[in-house]
């Protein structure tokens, strides 16, 4: 048992959640692409999280963006990566080892430019039984074909969801654009396409200008912009969406403390992911885990459940 | 597996011990972080985190000194934008976000009695200062040669390390060379066994021009934008030249901040 695991024992607070039949010991997990096992486990115990939620990877290795592809802004960044990855062999052979031998569920997120591509490192991971769940990332404001365009149009959001669902042996997790002007449309299209759960938001367009170069500050110009500044929007989608849809919500955007994620609990969220607040301070998740929980204790909440039920929004 | 990682970085609150101006523009801090002291490399970088909301990324500052003895680290920064102009505010008694040392740093040589050449352009100077007291302990003998646009600063301390240091200066003084650090470097005949560099991108590939010519290599510090510092989302790459298995070069997106920032000069692509 982990530290807070043992703590939450103590006050008697039960922190486990299910997402999509998959049984969290608590709902605090990473955000893709803000979490690598080897580094970030160097700075706390990944065995602390409710789940695992690694970088995208795509069937084959992509090499990302050019640099700069990292800007601050108010209160948030801007990131161009572009799903910079090894390939899901690689990933296979040395990510997912590594990362089995934590007590945690692990879910891979997945990259593609079309529906090939993404059915394609599905059917390349399949049969890992370290996998507890897909995610499947058709909201990646970074790479020029497939990424954010599935995420933005109901109808290839659907086929996206059922076509990889006809292959997974896994639960598969749509995690959806915010760059839209309804998110619970493209919500309810991958609940239509058999959609076992949905996660959001990813990150929203933005751009930085550097005023002393006098270009662009990222060299793509544009780029996803997340962090603390994003939350209003992103709580605001995850109530909407728990609202538009059965199927359960893994809720992100700005998440920077206890507080913040009691807030998507709240709202809907049957979990959440730290993306960001990762950056700001290496071990943010176990933190806000750990907030998570003296607010539970603070307020009388014995379980995620009663925390939820105890709003009327 | 055997290679499970038990936690063993840490961001700490460090207390701020001294925070001085040593030129315009320029700031030296020490502050108290035993732990880190005893750990750091010469080459490596903590990352250093504002407190304001708004500034929410580390600000990647390379280790000056560090001192096992009185367990303090100490940094030179330029002051250039909102997160060093906090710092620039803090007084001694107050705390400061502080990481572990990060990245892989210089090489040392294996044999003594050697020479090194460390050249350092502008803030690039802070890092060969850690060096050059490293270098000294395993009785290499180091030249610096030291390169700033105005004020320079840092002489006196490597030359208490025991370096030779010349120093070069854009603007026209009696006491420094006038002109840039390789014009330097060719005009001295400054050679050695072994080249370390630290400074912006075009003085480095000028240094690299400079020890190819003669057949050497030279240690490479890069800067790049980061996220998180310590390797978790490949913000920070550069691209480097690699040999494969079967001894086929290939470029590799490497992290600055986990496989760098030193890299060899001719495993970078300059251009
Ligand atoms: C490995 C490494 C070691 C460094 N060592 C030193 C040092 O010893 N002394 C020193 O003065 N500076 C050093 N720098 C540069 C230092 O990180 C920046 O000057 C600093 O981050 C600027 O922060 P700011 O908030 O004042 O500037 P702003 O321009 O307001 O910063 C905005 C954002 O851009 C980033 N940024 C701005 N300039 C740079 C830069 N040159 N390199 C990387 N990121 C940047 C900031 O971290 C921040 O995220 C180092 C950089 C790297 C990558
Ligand atoms: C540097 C960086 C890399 C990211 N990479 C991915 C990715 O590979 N796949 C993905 O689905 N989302 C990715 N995201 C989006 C996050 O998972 C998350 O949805 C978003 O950042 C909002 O949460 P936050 O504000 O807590 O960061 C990335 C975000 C950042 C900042
Ligand atoms: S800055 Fe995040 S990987 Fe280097």
């Amino acid at each position: 048992m982990t530290q807070l695991d043992q703590k939450a024992a103590e006050y008697g607070i039960d922190l486990s959640v299910d997402l999509a039949g998959v049984r969290l010991t608590n709902p605090v997990c990473t955000a893709s692409g803000t979490f690598s096992a080897r580094e970030s486990g160097q700075f706390y115990d990944i065995s602390e999280l409710g789940a695992a939620v690694t970088k995208g990877v795509s069937a084959v290795p992509w090499t990302g963006n050019d640099t700069p592809r990292i800007a601050e802004t108010y209160g948030g960044m801007l990131n161009s990566v572009g799903l910079q990855n090894p390939g899901a062999e690689a990933y296979r052979r040395d990510e997912l080892p590594y990362l089995s031998q934590f007590d945690t569920k692990i879910i891979t997120n997945i990259a593609g430019h079309s529906i090939e591509e993404y059915c394609e490192a599905v059917r390349m991971l399949n049969d890992c039984p370290e996998i507890s769940m897909f995610e499947i990332n058709i909201s990646c404001p970074n790479v020029s074909e497939g990424g954010m365009a599935f995420g933005t149009d109901p109808v290839m959001a659907e086929r996206v969801t059922s076509e990889v669902k006809k292959i997974s042996s896994k639960p598969v997790m749509i995690k959806l654009s915010p760059n839209v002007t309804d998110i619970t449309e493209i919500a309810r299209a991958a609940e239509a396409g058999g959609a076992d759960a949905v996660s959001l938001i990813n990150t929203l367009m933005g751009m930085h200008i550097d005023l002393k170069k006098r270009r662009a500050t990222l060299a793509r110009k544009t780029g996803g912009f997340s962090g603390p500044a994003i939350r209003p929007v992103a709580l605001r989608m995850v109530w909407e969406t728990a609202q538009a849809v059965s199927i359960p919500v893994l809720g992100m955007g700005g998440i920077c403390r206890g507080t913040d994620a009691a807030e998507f609990l709240a709202a809907g969220a049957s979990a959440v992911s730290v993306g960001t607040a990762a950056l700001s301070d290496p071990a943010a998740v176990v933190r806000i885990k750990s907030e998570l929980l003296e607010y539970m204790k603070e307020n009388g909440f014995a379980s995620i459940s009663e925390l939820k039920h105890a709003f009327h929004i | 597996m055997s290679d499970r990682k038990i936690p063993e970085k840490s961001v700490i609150a460090a207390e701020v011990l001294s925070n001085e101006k040593i030129a315009g523009g320029i700031i030296k801090m020490t502050v108290a972080a035993p732990q880190f002291a005893e750990e750091a490399q010469p080459g490596q970088f903590c990352n250093l985190y504002p407190a304001a909301d708004r500034l929410i990324l580390p600000r990647p500052v390379s280790i000056c000194d560090a001192e096992k003895e009185s367990g303090t680290l100490t940094f030179v920064y330029a002051v250039v934008g909102a997160g060093t102009e906090e710092f620039s505010k803090l007084k001694s008694g107050q705390s400061l976000r502080v990481s572990s040392p990060l990245g892989k740093g210089f090489r040392m040589p294996s044999g003594t009695g050697q020479k090194a050449v460390l050249i350092g352009g502008g803030v690039g100077t802070a890092p060969m200062l850690f060096l050059a007291k490293e270098l000294k302990k395993r009785n290499i003998h180091c030249t610096a040669v030291t390169g700033f646009r105005r004020e320079p600063f840092l002489s006196q301390e490597l030359k208490a390390a025991g370096a030779r240091v010349i120093t070069t200066t854009d603007l026209p003084s009696p006491d420094y060379f006038l002109g840039t650090v390789v014009d330097c470097m060719e005009i001295n005949e400054i050679s050695g066994d072994c080249y370390f560099a630290c400074g912006p991108r075009p003085m480095l590939a000028a240094v690299f021009d400079y020890v190819q010519k003669r057949g050497q290599d030279v240690q490479v510090s890069l800067e790049e934008r980061m996220g998180c510092g310590y390797g978790a989302c490949v913000g920070c790459v550069c691209d480097i030249r690699e040999k494969d298995k079967d001894g086929r070069e290939q470029i590799q997106r490497r992290k600055v901040c986990k496989d760098g920032p030193v890299f060899m000069g001719s495993e970078v692509i300059w251009s």
